[in-house]
């Protein structure tokens, strides 16, 4: 008993030292992040931050939905400056609640004016398509579906793995085809490969590529990087995979392209070091890092895409986006449906 | 004065109960405002399945784990089993090793091996039951040990058997940490979130994830926890209704039990507990040691990134400290609390306020975090995501095992002899801490190593109410293998087991030096 009350004033005085020490180097030069992109993928963009300004980064990483709970219970006392996410979707919809300020800086016009909210609360730093993954032992490139629709065809009954809707990445993509397609022609493609028997594996395009690379699955629906993190995956076993994009020939739709984004939170107590930040993002070295580790697409002009993604695409370059056809939907009208699309997710029963 | 002693009684208990159930309130405060075609949603698109899936899990794992749990805390306690002394803190060694980390270093470990993946039911079963065995082992063990053997030795002297001991004697006095760890066995395989979702099993936890990730309103969520949570307090009530009845020990002289004979059974015997230990120890270990040399040497993508040491040492020490935190306060808050609701005559609102206060167990740790989160918003927004909102949704979330605990442990402490040292003049105090406190002292400090190992394991509420620089290790490791960057994630796993591992020890320790035969 006498040992438990120490330990309890140990860990009384230690708590205490430790917010006193937080605060103390509140006052020094810094940044808080919070991300919704995964640390491993932020923190090398982070890390050469750091070391060109001397300013030193606070990072949070986790659930979208969450990290947006706290950006807007946190407010208008916000304690963090920047909020990296991993798809515009949540951007937009955080952006329609009040949680950012507009971006200060004419640095965002370096990037495409698509691949931007209009009024500049966020802006995209890297981009990703959505693609279909195959086993090239399952499935030869001949007989891979190259439409949507075709995935929808009997001779793929239950040889698909997607993500279920606790992915944003796949909702944006439904957002997408109800504003490409319509609400009833989404519902019917999805209702058509639940019948086909298409395996919901997990809420992680990690495991859809994992299960593909396994051969538990000839094809998986993912986004285009998710190919070339299985192509480096240790056990050579599990890298006997390809990769296609749909939709690509002359009157077809394309593939959605989306992107990862950085906004200012509105209130940031950091608002300074919060602009450089967001300037450094789109400068060219930090475009071609922040694309690289994850072989996504650098966004600003003239930044050339990873080579290894060019050659999987067969194209020429520089960026991956000359080559790629691309699906027609406003990037910054995809919050504003999300709710639409989650209710059409649970009407098909995609969990 | 009467009077002052009978709210002294009351207050902190009442208390106790209220901050436990912080959570609870505003889950059902947010369940409230689900509208009537929503709820027609969760029952269509939902609720049977999920029901039905759970239960079997639950029934699984949980007699599975109650009948290994309890052979082994036999062997190793009371039979002549060669190697027995290592044997007994090793077998509750994968506390220590979050499941979820158990089940991905398996993934890991059948596809090195190019071996099918046992997704699905029985995969998230057989993972589940290595997770939860310990909470019973840990819990039959401390009474075996304290078994009076005086007990069972006068029913020989009068004549029975010993499988007429066994049933008459033995079974009795063990079966409130029976219950007891079934129980706990049984939530924790209705709480998992890892395994389930690792193995595509649909729970209602994953199920409530689902609910909660890419959305912005929690109503959905609140929804499925509450039927969650009705089912949990029904598990609790069985454990009430059937742990109610109190054994006592006399004390008095002690008697050392000769240690029962395994004869042609040894060799069988050692090789099922070195299975056990291979299974649910060497395997998970084995693998994760095997990824973190992966990550010195590895090329390519898994060289982009990794921890420094001195990452990993941080986060070491601030897992430590909220999880240490976490359960001191834990038990310091049980005790008054399971003297009231054990000393007291048992009432309907008595068993409501024990109730209450473990409802953290039957919750998902995100809701904890969110419904502590939605309170610490309110009355002490500067608090929302730091250090101590970590602890306390810790506390929470895991103070029905401190409390389960320290109910037994007191259920065993005979008031007689407690009214015999108040007549021999202590006061109540001085009672309490030379006759009832040598007692339950391996009842607190089994206590207190639960909630321990348990915060140093929790990861959803660690990740939700962390401030922005205060990673755990947990935090650590999901960051890196959410992602698929096993390799990276080694590192903080195999720390969290490091710094874990010697404080079971620790307490092993202790609990062998207070044998009754000292």
């Amino acid at each position: 008993m006498r040992k438990a009350l120490s330990v309890v004033g140990i860990c009384a005085v230690a708590l205490v030292l430790g917010r006193a020490s937080l605060a103390a180097q509140e006052t020094a030069q810094e940044l808080v992040i919070l991300s919704s992109r995964k640390e491993p993928l932020v923190r090398p963009v982070i890390d050469l931050f750091e070391k060109e300004t001397g300013i030193r980064v606070i990072l949070k990483t986790g659930e979208s939905a969450i990290l947006g709970q706290q950006i807007l219970q946190e407010s208008p006392a916000a304690a963090a400056d920047i909020y990296i996410a991993k798809e515009s979707g949540s951007l937009e919809y955080l952006r329609s609640k009040g949680a950012f300020e507009p971006i200060a800086s004419t640095e965002i016009f370096v990037i495409p004016q698509e691949f931007r909210s209009r009024e500049g609360y966020w802006v995209g730093v890297s981009g990703r398509a959505r693609a279909v993954i195959y086993n090239e032992d399952l499935i030869s490139y001949e007989d891979v579906p190259k439409t949507l629709w075709e995935l929808a065809d009997p001779r793929f009954k239950g040889m698909i793995a997607a993500a279920h809707s606790g992915n944003e990445s796949l909702v944006a993509w439904v957002s997408a085809l109800r504003l490409s397609w319509g609400d009833e022609e989404t519902e019917r493609f999805l209702t058509a490969l639940k019948e086909n028997e298409i395996a919901l594996i997990s809420d992680s395009h990690t495991d859809v590529r994992k299960a593909v690379g396994r051969g538990e699955y000839a094809l998986g629906l993912i986004n285009h990087y998710y190919y070339h993190l299985q192509k480096h995956e240790p056990d050579p076993e599990t890298t006997h995979v390809g990769i296609v994009y749909l939709d690509q020939e002359e009157g077809e739709r394309g593939e959605l392209v989306n992107v990862t984004g950085a906004a200012i939170i509105q209130g940031a107590p950091h608002r300074e070091q919060a602009k450089r930040f967001v300037e450094f993002l789109l400068s060219p070295e930090a475009q071609k890092l922040f694309a690289e580790v994850n072989f996504e697409y650098p966004l600003r002009a003239g930044v050339e895409t990873h080579p290894e993604v060019l050659e999987a695409m067969g194209c020429g370059g520089p960026s991956a986006l000359d080559c790629l056809k691309r699906m027609k939907v406003p990037l910054d009208g995809l919050g504003a449906v999300l709710e639409g699309t989650q209710n059409l997710l649970d009407r098909v029963g995609w969990h | 004065m009467t009077r002052i002693s009978w709210f002294l009684k009351r207050i902190p208990a009442h208390l106790t109960a209220f901050v436990m159930a912080v959570p609870l309130l505003f889950i059902f405060l947010s369940m409230c405002k689900i509208s009537g075609p929503q709820w027609t949603r969760l029952w269509h698109a939902e609720l049977p399945g999920l029901i039905s899936n759970s239960f079997l899990l639950v029934l699984v794992v949980t007699f599975v784990s109650l009948f290994l749990g309890s052979i082994l805390a036999w062997l190793v306690e009371k039979t002549d089993l060669a190697g027995r002394a290592w044997m007994r803190p090793l077998l509750a060694a994968p506390l220590v090793i979050p499941c979820y980390i158990v089940a991905v270093s398996y993934v890991g470990f059948l596809s090195m091996n190019h071996w099918r993946v046992f997704y699905g039911f029985w995969g998230a079963a057989s993972l589940l039951v290595l997770g939860a065995y310990p909470y019973v082992y840990l819990l039959v063990w401390a009474s075996l040990r304290r078994l009076d053997p005086a007990l069972s030795e006068a029913a020989r002297c009068m004549g029975a058997g010993p499988l007429r001991r066994m049933l008459k004697v033995g079974l009795p006095l063990l079966a409130p940490s029976f219950v007891a760890g079934a129980v706990l066995a049984a939530i924790y395989v209705l709480s998992d979130f890892g395994v389930v979702t690792l193995m595509r099993y649909r729970t209602f936890v994953s199920a409530i994830y689902g609910e909660i990730s890419g959305r912005y309103h929690f109503e959905g969520a609140a929804g499925l926890s509450f039927v969650l949570i009705l089912f949990t307090f029904a598990f609790l009530s069985v454990q009430d209704i059937y742990a109610g009845r109190r054994y006592e020990s006399q004390g008095g002289v002690r008697v050392t039990a000769r240690p029962v004979s395994l004869g042609v059974f040894q060799i069988p015997a050692f090789l099922f507990v070195c299975a056990v230990l291979g299974v649910s120890l060497v395997i998970p270990v084995g693998v994760l040691v095997k990824w973190f040399i992966d990550s010195l040497t590895a090329e390519g993508v898994a060289r982009l990134w990794s921890f420094s040491l001195g990452e990993v040492l941080g986060a070491g020490l601030k897992s430590l400290l909220v999880s240490s935190f976490a359960a001191t306060a834990a038990v310091i808050l049980a005790l008054p609390l399971a003297y009231w609701t054990v000393r007291e005559p048992r009432s309907g609102w008595g068993r409501l306020i024990s109730s209450l206060s473990q409802s953290g167990l039957a919750l998902p740790g995100v809701l904890i975090a969110l419904g502590l989160g939605l309170f610490l918003a309110k009355g002490a927004p500067q608090l929302h995501f730091s250090a101590v909102s970590m602890a306390a949704a810790f506390l929470i979330h895991f103070f029905g095992q401190a409390y389960q605990s320290v109910e037994t442990g007191l259920k065993r402490v005979s008031i007689p002899l407690e009214e015999s040292a108040r007549l021999l003049g202590l006061t109540p105090l001085a009672a309490f801490w030379r006759v009832t406190r040598p007692i339950l002292r391996p009842s607190l400090v089994a206590g207190w190593l639960l909630v321990f190992l348990n915060s140093m394991r929790e990861l959803p509420s660690a990740l939700i109410l962390r401030p922005a620089g205060f990673d755990t290790l947990t935090v650590k490791v999901w960051t890196a293998a959410s992602e698929g960057f096993y390799a990276q994630a080694a590192a903080p796993a195999l720390a969290l087991v490091l710094v874990s591992s010697p404080l079971l020890w620790i307490v092993f320790h202790e609990g062998e030096g207070r044998t009754p035969a000292n």
